[in-house]
C-alpha cells in the first residue's frame, strides 16, 4: 500500500474524513513542521514541536505483530535524530502498551492538547 | 450547478496534491533509514528547505553519481561554472571504492552537519573534500591536478540573491529549477568554502569560467586570495 492508501485506510477505519487527513498531512510536510516515515503498513507523521520535541501521529493497516516491529523501527530511527521526547493523543490504550512493549517509558503528557508522553 | 462544480474540483485537486505530497514525501525508514534520520534533523533543527539537499547528498550513498550530485548541488548555489570545472576531472572517476568514499564522506557530513544544526550539504562538501584522498581520485581519472578547498575559509561572493544560476543540463545536471529558490536559502553556509585555494594554474581561472560566479559584482571578492 502507498503512504496515501494507508492513510485513507486508516481514517475510513476510524470514521474521519480521509481528505481532511491527507490535507492535513500533506500541509504539516509543506510548511516544514513534517516528516513522514513509512514502515511496513505503516505511516507515522512526526509534527516538531521544537525543543526537541515532536508529537506523533500514527497511521497504520499492519497486524499488531507487524504493527510491533514498524513500532520498533520507527524508534530505532527517531533516536538516532534530534528528537529526545514524543507526544501523543492516543485513544487505543493498546497502542500505548505497544509502545511501553518495545521500550518507550509512557507517561502522562505534560501538555494539554496530547494524553501522553514518552522520553525517546 | 456550475459552482458546485468548480467547488468539487477545487477540492479533487486539492486532495490530489495532497496525496502526491504525501506519498512523494514520504521515507521509507527500511529502504532509506540515513536519508530519514537526517530529514528528521534538519525538520527538528528549523531548517526543512534543506531536506531537498539532504536527499542528494545522501543520494551520493546509494549508487548516485558524486560528480552529478556535487555538480547540480553546486548549481543552486549560483557556481555552476566551477562545478564543471570540478566535474570535468572527476566525471571519469569510475573506480568503485573511490566513488564509495565520496559516497561514505558526504553522506557521514551531511548528517555531522544536521545534527549539529548546520548546512548538511557544505557537511557534505566538505566531507568528501577533505577525507576522499585526492590521489586516488587522481589515479582514477589521470587528472593532472585535483582542487582543494579550504572549507573553513570564506568564498568568494555569498549565494547569488540576484542572479539565475546557469545550468549545464547536458551534463545532467539538475536544473535550478528544481533546487531551492534563492529566497529559501540565504543562511547557507557554502561562504566557507574558499575558492581561492583551489590548487589551479593561474591560466585555469579562465577556463573555469570564475569571472562567471554569481557574485554580487560578478567578480572575486576582496577576500579571495591569490591563486597559487
Amino acid at each position: 500500500m502507498t503512504p496515501s492508501q494507508i492513510i485513507t485506510a486508516d481514517a475510513q477505519k476510524h470514521g474521519v474524513d480521509p481528505q481532511q487527513v491527507l490535507t492535513y498531512v500533506a500541509h504539516q510536510i509543506q510548511i516544514g513542521k513534517g516528516n513522514l516515515l513509512q514502515a511496513g503498513e505503516s505511516v507515522l507523521l512526526l509534527v516538531h514541536l521544537g525543543q526537541a520535541a515532536a508529537e506523533c501521529h500514527l497511521y497504520t493497516m499492519d497486524s499488531p505483530l507487524s504493527l510491533r516491529k514498524s513500532l520498533a523501527h520507527f524508534l530505532e530511527i527517531i533516536r538516532q535524530t534530534p528528537i529526545k521526547r514524543l507526544y501523543g493523543e492516543a485513544e487505543n490504550p493498546g497502542i500505548l502498551q505497544m509502545l511501553q512493549m518495545i521500550g518507550l517509558h509512557v507517561e502522562h503528557s505534560d501538555l494539554p492538547q496530547f494524553n501522553w508522553m514518552a522520553n525517546v | 450547478m456550475g459552482v458546485i462544480k468548480s467547488v468539487a474540483k477545487a477540492a479533487t485537486n486539492l486532495v490530489s496534491q495532497a496525496v502526491n505530497v504525501v506519498d512523494n514525501t514520504v521515507q521509507s525508514i527500511e529502504k532509506n533509514p540515513i536519508t530519514a534520520i537526517a530529514d528528521i534533523a534538519a525538520v527538528a533543527s528549523g531548517n526543512p528547505e534543506l531536506v531537498q539537499y539532504i536527499n542528494p547528498a545522501i543520494a551520493i550513498a546509494q549508487g548516485a553519481d558524486p560528480t552529478k550530485v556535487l555538480q547540480s548541488s553546486l548549481v543552486g548555489y549560483g557556481i555552476g561554472q566551477v562545478a564543471s570545472g570540478i566535474g570535468s576531472d572527476v566525471t571519469e572517476a569510475t573506480d568503485s571504492q573511490t566513488a564509495g568514499n565520496i559516497a561514505k564522506s558526504a553522506t557521514n557530513g551531511a548528517l555531522r552537519a544536521v545534527a549539529s544544526g548546520g548546512d548538511p550539504l557544505s557537511g557534505a562538501l566538505a566531507s568528501v573534500i577533505n577525507n576522499t584522498s585526492n590521489s586516488a581520485i587522481k589515479d582514477a581519472t589521470g587528472a593532472s591536478w585535483m582542487p582543494s578547498f579550504n572549507v573553513a575559509g570564506t568564498l568568494m561572493g555569498s549565494p547569488s540573491k540576484t542572479q539565475t544560476p546557469t545550468a549545464t543540463t547536458s551534463t545532467g545536471v539538475t536544473p535550478t529549477t528544481n533546487l531551492a529558490s534563492d529566497s529559501t536559502m540565504p543562511n547557507l553556509s557554502m561562504n566557507q568554502l574558499q575558492m581561492a585555494n583551489l590548487a589551479l594554474p593561474q591560466n585555469s581561472m579562465q577556463n573555469l569560467g570564475l569571472t562567471n560566479l554569481a557574485t554580487p559584482s560578478g567578480m572575486l571578492n576582496s577576500n579571495a586570495k591569490p591563486m597559487q
